[in-house]
């Protein structure tokens, strides 16, 4: 058997264990095992074992990923997530639609200090939620909003998923960031004018708020500077040079944990809840970094990736039919699976194919950060489509009286405008790459 | 602020299993190594901020703050394995199960956490052997001269915990499996 038979095999054979409710990190493990002292024995395969946790949990570039998520869990008990929506409240909340779109607005906000989709739903729904029920919001623009606005927190950043990805395809965190700060906004106004849409269309879904004054809204605007200098120190900072990202997670995880406790939203108790949090939601991640990485040693050794995009290469179809080709692969994958798994598991495989292929005469950087931002968009999308839309879940057990399909019809719209988007992206690499050149 | 609780549908109370007896002693150690992994995590913030302001104000970072950093990034998130399975939240496909009997679910989640049990246990005996190894060749950080086998004993604690979490809750399906009960 050639090493690419026996990797197609090995990945059929993970795809039968997490069809048969084996954790996707074990499953990657067994897979990565059986095949891995198949090709090498076992002695080489334990061997590796000694050392092979340690080297991926002491990866320098990764331990930001527990600091991002410390940073969240603190913001999002400062009371920090409801400054946002108020701010952007005060200024548009008295457009057709204005408060879903200042919802909006502060998901792409606390995106901007939080690393998590799953957070940035689960926060901003606490908070928008009622108020968007209070002025009549239908229950189904309401609930779409919100599950569809949380998925803003992985594509700006910081990102935990972008972290992943620069550690995969061996690019630079600070120019994936910058890559994604455009697609970021091209999100958010995408979003805001689905609303706009939406609320024409059927006006009552989305009844305006009073206006507010421009003092309130001066005050309002004021409460926000917690959240800005995080962002600023966080992203900034890299880029000013004053940092590396780990250090900018640690002050931003240290600023926002200040702004907590002067809030009044930290105390003893509240302290030890957003550890463990921090704790669930690392080991989550790590868990499944550990699978993967298990899985890549033997897919390295295989040499499957590599022949893989020779075959497609010599295949002779059109470069654009593979890529649509991969993002049907991701769109399928996001009903069964998680966004981050999805990630570990496909680009090591799929990234070698696109970078074998020629796009609009792009170099292999080029190519690989415009992809990044591209597959990350794809998969951010299976966090709002059923059956495993994680953020669809979340805004449900906050509006317990909203029947899950609302939510899934309230999605629906904002599904349309990631599709725009995608195909945006595709055409346009430059969304993502302008910003990379300016900074270099 | 108010916790909620993710209601997923299918999804079993992670707490149920745990209040008393070996659960409940289980649910302690596993609870206390998570929240070691989150003072470890604080003190990398803590020594951070303090490198910065150091570097900044007096340019005199802390030394080797750069491999501290990875020593305490890899003890934090390992100690918090144990504490992600107890609260059963490492991630599996509930998909092409949803319309299974609660007793072929109890029967697959056994086995999965059989299978859990004995990886774990594989890597807490090689990381051991890692550790040992490190011991005797006295190999030191580049910096600051610590022993590089230092941090492998939290990975170590922290593999061998997660795999006697997994075995217990491998026995509690078990038990639901054989006799049927939901």
């Amino acid at each position: 058997m050639t090493g690419t038979q026996l990797g197609l095999l090995m990945l059929g054979l993970m795809l039968l264990l997490m069809a048969a409710r084996v954790h996707i990190a074990i499953a990657m493990m067994v897979a990565g095992i059986v095949g891995y002292a198949t090709l090498a024995g076992w002695g080489p395969l334990l061997a590796h074992f000694k050392n092979s946790a340690y080297a991926r949990y002491s990866n320098y570039e990764l331990s930001v990923i527990p600091l991002y998520l410390l940073m969240g869990a603190f913001a999002a008990r400062g009371g920090l997530s409801k400054s946002l929506f108020d701010a952007a409240a005060k200024f548009i909340g008295h457009w057709r639609g204005g408060l879903a779109m200042s919802a909006i607005g502060a998901c792409a906000g606390f995106g901007a200090i939080c690393g998590s989709s799953l957070a940035t739903a689960a926060t901003m729904g606490r908070v928008a939620l009622p108020e968007l029920r209070r002025y009549g919001y239908s229950p189904r623009l309401a609930t779409g909003t919100l599950a569809a606005g949380g998925t803003l927190g992985i594509l700006i950043p910081p990102s935990v998923a972008l972290v992943v990805y620069a550690m995969l395809s061996e690019q630079n965190i600070a120019k994936l960031y910058a890559a994604a700060m455009i697609p970021g906004i091209v999100a958010t106004i995408g979003y805001m004018l689905t609303i706009r849409i939406v609320t024409r269309l059927n006006p009552s879904a989305g009844p305006s708020a009073p206006r507010a004054s421009w003092p309130e809204r001066w005050r309002a605007v004021v409460n926000v500077w917690p959240v800005a200098s995080i962002f600023f120190l966080v992203i900034g900072g890299i880029y000013l040079g004053w940092f590396t990202p780990t250090e900018a997670a640690a002050v931003g995880a240290a600023l926002a944990g200040v702004a907590a406790f002067l809030r009044g939203g930290l105390n003893g108790k509240e302290f030890v809840e957003c550890l463990l949090s921090t704790a669930e939601s690392s080991a989550m991640i790590f868990f499944i970094l550990l699978g993967a990485d298990t899985l890549n040693s033997f897919l390295a050794l295989s040499q499957m990736p590599a022949e893989l995009s020779a075959w497609v290469r010599n295949l002779g179809v059109s470069p654009f039919w593979v890529l649509v080709t991969i993002i049907m692969i991701y769109i399928i994958l996001g009903c069964v699976m998680d966004s981050l798994s999805m990630l570990l598991l496909t680009i090591p495989i799929l990234l070698p194919i696109v970078l074998g292929l020629d796009f609009w005469g792009m170099d292999e950087t080029s190519k690989a950060i415009w992809f990044g931002i591209l597959a990350l968009t794809v998969v951010e999308i299976g966090l709002i489509h059923p059956p495993v839309g994680m953020n669809i879940y979340i805004i449900n057990s906050i509006a317990r009286d909203v029947p899950l399909m609302e939510t899934v019809k309230g999605v629906l719209p904002f599904l349309a405008s990631d599709f725009v988007r995608i195909t945006l992206l595709i055409l346009f690499p430059s969304i993502s790459l302008w910003l990379v050149k300016l900074i270099n | 602020m108010e916790k909620i609780d993710v209601i997923i549908p299918g999804q079993i109370d992670p707490d149920a299993d745990v209040q008393q007896g070996l659960g409940k002693a289980l649910r302690y150690w596993v609870t206390a190594l998570a929240l070691l992994g989150g003072m470890v995590l604080v003190l990398l913030v803590a020594m951070s901020v303090v490198s910065i302001l150091g570097r900044a104000l007096f340019s005199k970072p802390i030394q080797g703050d750069y491999e501290l950093a990875q020593m305490m990034s890899a003890m934090a998130v390992s100690l918090f394995l144990p504490y992600c399975h107890l609260r059963r939240a490492h991630i599996l496909v509930d998909f092409f199960t949803a319309g299974a009997s609660k007793r072929v679910k109890h029967w697959l989640d056994a086995i999965a956490g059989l299978l859990l049990t004995v990886i774990a246990a594989v890597f807490a005996r090689q990381l051991f052997i890692g550790m040992t190894d490190g011991q005797d060749s006295g190999e030191t950080s580049m910096l600051l001269g610590l022993p590089v086998w230092w941090p492998y004993t939290a990975l170590v604690v922290a593999f061998g915990s997660l795999s006697l979490t997994a075995l217990y809750f491998t026995v509690i399906e078990l038990t639901r499996g054989i006799k049927g009960q939901s």
